[in-house]
């Protein structure tokens, strides 16, 4: 299959007509990465982000001199989209190909020369979708690291239904890592 | 709200939200889609577990943001100075208001009415662009702050970090509300838009 092909195919791009993707393929070639290949490293300065096309790829965050799976990225998702609204900053995450994986690369530039490019609308739809998502998970894991660590039970004050400073930590930690 | 006005606050929220090609006149634009309000000192402007009918961009004075924390009391988690987007993530996701807002002294709002929004981010137009991309630029930083201040609270920020002792619930509900886009605009001189080049076609205010 042809990469215009393999595009069209994904969900992100269902009411795209193959011209705009075609045009889209034309700017910004997609790229191959072999398995086991490192893509991102934590730290390093963000400049672009990849929706993945074909294959799989994984993310891990190191903390402590361990590194920790946070998920996985496959056909029709983005990772790295803080490069495209605020580039330069430090990569949150390490990303690496789980497998041959054929990717398109999203940059700033891209974002400004293909503007009137349908293909990038829906992009940007999806992306507005999937962080309105992870904001909401991450407030909604918070809240269920704080009832987790609360002491169970009737409590007589509000103060008494508190969780204590180590046990909501250690909730905390379970969830986002530490 | 005059032209000359309405472009000098193009131009601060093109700076408080960098996107790439970023555009005063689409920003210009986007003002003009919206009706604008103005509240008095104390005035609600919308209440916490509220349907929301619309998204607001405050253009001039300040607004209190006020929430119920993690244990369900209600406390004021930052106030709001313009230029600031306030309102969205509702509009984003459907969700009811996350907070309570009340106006501080007099406060001017242009406001996006849901119909308004729903055209204006489907539609591929400057000014469609213009609010996706502002959107992006906001949620993308309070997703990105929000945690960063987690993994410093758990001790995952990286090396050289060192994990916190102790947590209070005033710190995760601020984190929270970081998370939902409720923090306090830094002023003009802190704002950035390193990396993109803004489209001002018709030349600065003042000229």
């Amino acid at each position: 299959m042809s990469d215009v092909d393999l595009i069209a195919d994904l969900y992100v791009f269902r009411t795209v007509d193959r011209t705009a993707i075609a045009a889209l393929v034309a700017m910004a070639p997609p790229q191959t990465f072999a398995a086991e290949s490192v893509i991102f490293r934590q730290g390093e300065p963000a400049d672009r982000a990849l929706l993945v096309v074909e294959g799989r790829l994984e993310a891990t965050v190191e903390a402590g001199g361990r590194a920790r799976r946070v998920g996985e990225i496959g056909p029709g998702e983005i990772v790295g989209e803080q490069a495209i609204f605020h580039p330069h900053g430090p990569r949150n995450a390490g990303v690496a190909a789980l497998q041959a994986s054929r990717c398109l690369v999203i940059t700033p530039k891209l974002m400004e020369d293909g503007a009137d490019n349908d293909a990038l609308l829906a992009i940007e739809t999806y992306l507005l979708g999937s962080l309105a998502r992870r904001i909401r998970s991450t407030n909604r894991t918070m809240l269920q690291a704080w009832k987790e660590a609360a002491p169970k039970g009737p409590a007589a004050t509000v103060a008494e239904a508190m969780p204590t400073t180590t046990s909501l930590l250690d909730s905390l930690r379970r969830l986002f890592g530490g | 709200m005059l032209p000359e006005e309405t472009r000098m606050q193009a131009m601060r929220l093109a700076k408080q939200y960098p996107y790439p090609g970023a555009s005063i006149d689409g920003i210009m634009q986007l003002l003009d889609a919206g009706y604008r309000m103005e509240f008095q000192h104390s005035q609600p402007i919308c209440t916490e577990g509220e349907p929301a009918a619309c998204m607001y961009v405050l253009t001039y004075g300040k607004v209190s943001v006020i929430k119920r924390d993690f244990s369900g009391q209600t406390r004021r988690v930052t106030t709001l100075h313009s230029p600031s987007l306030f309102g969205h993530m509702s509009m984003v996701d459907g969700s009811p208001r996350s907070a309570t807002c009340v106006s501080e002294g007099i406060a001017t709002v242009v406001v996006i009415d849901r119909d308004n929004y729903q055209r204006l981010v489907s539609e591929n137009t400057a000014v469609g662009r213009t609010l996706r991309r502002m959107l992006l630029s906001s949620m993308a930083d309070q997703l990105s702050r929000g945690n960063q201040r987690l993994r410093e609270l758990t001790g995952g920020a990286g090396a050289g970090t060192q994990p916190r002792t102790d947590v209070t619930q005033d710190e995760l509900t601020d984190i929270s509300s970081e998370l939902e886009g409720w923090r306090s605009a830094p002023q003009d001189d802190d704002a950035s838009t390193e990396g993109y080049t803004i489209k001002d076609t018709d030349g600065p205010i003042g000229d």
